[in-house]
C-alpha cells in the first residue's frame, strides 16, 4: 500500500514537473488581459485573433513548415537507402559509423551551429534558409538512421531473399518488399523529424539570414516581453506536437506487432 | 531424346567448396540431381546441408566448383537469374501483400518475352490456390493464416514461377507433429503430380526416409552417401551413415584371420562370425580393427535350448516397451550389449534374467575398417 502511494506519488510529481508550466501557458493563452497575471479575471480568444493577424509570425510559421518538410524529405531520401546499406553490408568500422551518425544529436546544437557557420561559407553556401535546411538535415539524418536501423534489424532477412528468389532485382525488391515493410517506421521517423525541425533553435540561429523560422521569431518577440500572443502560439505548437507524437507512437507500436 | 526424364540429370554440383572465413563448411561436394526426383539432403545441424541448398538457390556463392542447371553454369548467377525457387524455413511470405499478391509476386517480375498479362497472372494465381486448396483465402494477409496454411501459400508462391527445381529448406520444421506428417504426404503427392524436381533439406531422418526418392547424407561438410531410403538404411557406405540412420548396435571388433576366398573371421570378445568377401566394402586383412554395425531388427532371439547355427549365448538384461515394438537388451559377456526388437503383439517371449540364444545373418552386418 505504502509502496503504491509512493510510486503513484512520484509519477504524479514527474508529470506535474513537466506539464504544469505547459498547462499554465495554455491557460494564460485564453486570458483577456495583456499581461500574465493570476487569477485570470476574464477569458477570451483575443490573443488567438491577434496571433492570426500577425503577419511576420505567420510568415515564420510558413518558413518553419517549409524548412521542416523539405529537410525531412531530404533526410528520408538520403537516410533510407543509407540505413539499408548500413544494415545489410558488413565493412570495417561499421559499429563506429553506427555511433558516429548519432553525433549531431548528442553534440550540443551550439557546437554544430558554430561549426557550420564557419564551414559553409568556405564551400560557398551563403547564410540562408538553404543553409538552415542543410543544418537540419544533418541532425535529422541521425534520427532517420537510428529509427530505421532498429526497424531493419527486426525485419526478417528472408523477405528480401524471397523477393530475389522470385525474380525481383535488388531495386525492385527494395521498392516492392523492403519499403512497404518499413513504411510505418518511415512515417514515424518523418513525424519525429518534422517536430524536431520545427523546434530547432541553436543550429538555425547561426545559419539564418533574414527569414525567421517560428522558434527564432518567438525568441525575438520575447525580447519585447512575454506577450499573451506568445502564449497562444505556444499552445498551438504544443497541441500539434502532442498530436504528431501520438500518431508517431501508434505507428511504431504497430510495427512492433508485425 | 529424353523419353525417360527420370534418368536425365537436371542439376550437377561438381567440386563444390565453401569457406566462411577459415571454416570449411562444404568439402568437395559432387552430386548429380535427376529431373523429377525428390532428393533429400539429410544431416545433423551444421553439416552444410542448408549452405548447399543456398548455393543452389544463389544466396551463397561457392568458393570454388561449379553448379550446372540443364547444362548452363549458374554458379555465379544472382538468385533472381536462376530458374529455381525456394520454400523458406519460416515461409518468408510478404506481410504487406495478401495471399494472392504473394503468389503473383514472382509472375509480375517476368520481363520481355516471358512477361505475363494481368489475366494470365490472375489465372495462374487461381490455379496455384486450387493446387494447395486455399482458394477461399486469396484476400487474407499471411499474418491471419495458421502455420500450415502459410506453408501452403509459400509452396504455391514458389511453384507459381514454374521453376526447374523447387528448393525446400526444412519447410515443416515449425509445424507440430500431426500437421507435419500430413504435410509430408501432401508434399510428396504434390511433387508426384507436378513431376518437378524437389531438393529438400531436413535433419529429420524419418521425414527423409518416408518422402525421398533418394537421400544425400552430409556430415561435417562432406557428402557421405547418396542412395534410396533402403540403400541408405540397409547398406550404409560409411560408419557415420550406419550410426546416424536408424538405430544400430555398434561393436568394436578385430579380424582374427582371413580364410580362403577372402572370408574374414571377425571376433568381438567371445563372439566370432564369418564375413564373406562379397559383403566386404574393402578387402579385410588379418588383425585389422573394425567396427561392426547391426540393426536391432536383424537380430533373432531363440530359447537357450534351441539348436541354432552360429548362435551366441546371452542374458536378457532389460526389456523396454516402445509402442509397436519391444526392445530387448541382451548381454553377451565382455561388455557387449546388443539391442534386439520384437513386435509387441502377443506376450513377451523372454523375461529379464532369462538366458537366450542370439543370432544374425552376416549380410545384415555393416563392417568398416577403423
Amino acid at each position: 500500500m505504502l509502496r503504491r502511494i509512493f510510486t503513484t506519488g512520484s509519477a504524479a510529481f514527474v508529470l506535474a514537473f513537466i506539464y504544469l508550466p505547459l498547462l499554465t501557458i495554455v491557460w494564460y493563452s485564453f486570458s483577456a488581459e495583456s499581461v500574465n497575471s493570476f487569477p485570470i479575471k476574464a477569458y477570451s480568444l483575443e490573443w488567438y485573433r491577434v496571433m492570426a493577424a500577425d503577419e511576420s509570425l505567420l510568415r515564420a510559421v510558413g518558413t518553419s513548415l517549409r524548412v521542416a518538410v523539405l529537410s525531412t524529405i531530404v533526410a528520408l531520401l538520403i537516410g533510407t537507402p543509407a540505413t539499408f546499406a548500413l544494415h545489410k553490408f558488413d565493412f570495417p568500422g561499421k559499429k563506429l559509423l553506427e555511433r558516429i551518425v548519432l553525433m549531431p544529436i548528442t553534440l550540443p546544437g551550439i557546437v554544430t551551429g558554430v561549426a557550420m557557420l564557419s564551414f559553409f561559407p568556405r564551400i560557398g553556401v551563403e547564410l540562408s534558409l538553404f543553409a538552415v535546411g542543410i543544418g537540419h538535415v544533418t541532425f535529422l539524418l541521425a534520427i532517420v538512421v537510428t529509427q530505421l536501423l532498429a526497424r531493419f534489424k527486426r525485419l526478417d532477412p528472408n523477405l528480401e531473399q524471397a523477393a530475389y528468389d522470385l525474380g525481383a532485382t535488388p531495386l525492385s525488391a527494395f521498392f516492392s518488399v523492403i519499403i512497404p515493410n518499413i513504411r510505418t517506421a518511415m512515417i514515424g521517423a518523418a513525424l519525429l523529424c518534422l517536430v524536431l525541425s520545427m523546434d530547432e533553435i541553436p543550429v538555425t540561429f547561426f545559419l539564418i539570414s533574414r527569414d525567421n523560422t517560428l522558434p527564432i521569431e518567438i525568441y525575438g518577440m520575447m525580447r519585447r516581453g512575454i506577450t499573451p500572443e506568445v502564449n497562444a502560439i505556444s499552445t498551438l505548437i504544443f497541441l500539434v506536437t502532442v498530436i504528431i507524437l501520438i500518431i508517431s507512437l501508434r505507428l511504431t507500436r504497430n510495427t512492433n506487432d508485425q | 531424346m529424353t523419353s525417360n526424364p527420370a534418368n536425365m540429370t537436371i542439376l550437377t554440383l561438381s567440386g563444390i567448396e565453401k569457406y566462411y572465413g577459415t571454416s570449411h563448411v562444404v568439402k568437395d561436394l559432387n552430386l548429380a540431381i535427376e529431373a523429377g526426383e525428390f532428393l533429400t539432403v539429410l544431416g545433423p545441424s551444421g553439416c552444410g546441408k542448408t549452405t548447399t541448398l543456398r548455393m543452389i538457390g544463389g544466396f551463397e556463392l561457392p568458393t570454388s566448383g561449379t553448379i550446372t542447371l540443364k547444362g548452363e553454369d549458374i554458379s555465379q548467377l544472382p538468385p533472381y537469374k536462376r530458374h529455381v525457387n525456394t520454400v523458406f524455413q519460416n515461409y518468408a511470405l510478404f506481410p504487406n501483400m495478401n495471399v494472392a499478391e504473394n503468389i503473383a509476386f514472382g509472375l509480375k517480375q517476368k520481363k520481355g518475352a516471358e512477361k505475363m498479362s494481368k489475366s494470365q497472372i490472375q489465372s495462374r494465381v487461381e490455379e496455384m490456390l486450387q493446387m494447395v486448396q486455399m482458394t477461399d483465402f486469396a484476400k487474407r494477409k499471411p499474418q491471419e493464416l495458421s502455420g500450415g496454411q502459410q506453408q501452403r501459400i509459400a509452396i504455391a508462391r514458389a511453384v507459381a514461377n514454374n521453376p526447374e527445381i523447387l528448393l525446400l529448406d526444412e519447410p515443416l520444421g515449425a509445424l507440430d507433429l500431426k500437421l507435419r506428417k500430413q504435410m509430408q504426404i501432401e508434399l510428396k503427392s504434390l511433387q508426384k503430380r507436378l513431376g518437378k524436381t524437389f531438393v529438400y533439406v531436413t535433419h529429420d531422418q524419418e521425414e527423409a526416409l518416408t518422402m525421398s526418392d533418394r537421400i544425400a547424407i552430409m556430415n561435417a561438410g562432406v557428402l557421405e552417401q547418396v542412395g534410396t531410403s533402403s540403400e541408405i538404411y540397409y547398406h550404409p557406405q560409411t560408419p557415420f551413415v550406419a550410426e546416424f540412420i536408424g538405430e544400430s548396435n555398434k561393436m568394436q571388433a578385430t579380424v582374427a584371420h582371413v580364410r580362403e576366398r577372402g572370408e574374414a573371421w571377425i571376433e568381438a570378445g567371445e563372439i566370432g562370425f564369418a564375413f564373406p568377401k562379397e559383403l566386404q566394402k574393402t578387402s579385410l586383412t588379418s588383425n585389422q580393427a573394425v567396427t561392426v554395425f547391426l540393426r536391432p531388427e536383424a537380430i533373432r532371439l531363440y530359447p537357450v535350448n534351441a539348436s541354432v547355427d552360429a548362435a551366441f549365448k546371452g542374458l536378457v538384461e532389460d526389456i523396454i516397451f516402445v509402442g509397436s515394438t519391444r526392445k530387448y537388451r541382451v548381454h553377451l559377456g565382455n561388455e557387449i550389449v546388443l539391442t534386439a526388437l520384437e513386435t509387441t503383439l502377443g506376450t513377451p517371449q523372454y523375461a529379464v534374467g532369462d538366458d537366450v540364444r542370439i543370432s544374425w545373418k552376416p549380410e545384415d552386418c555393416s563392417v568398416f575398417e577403423l
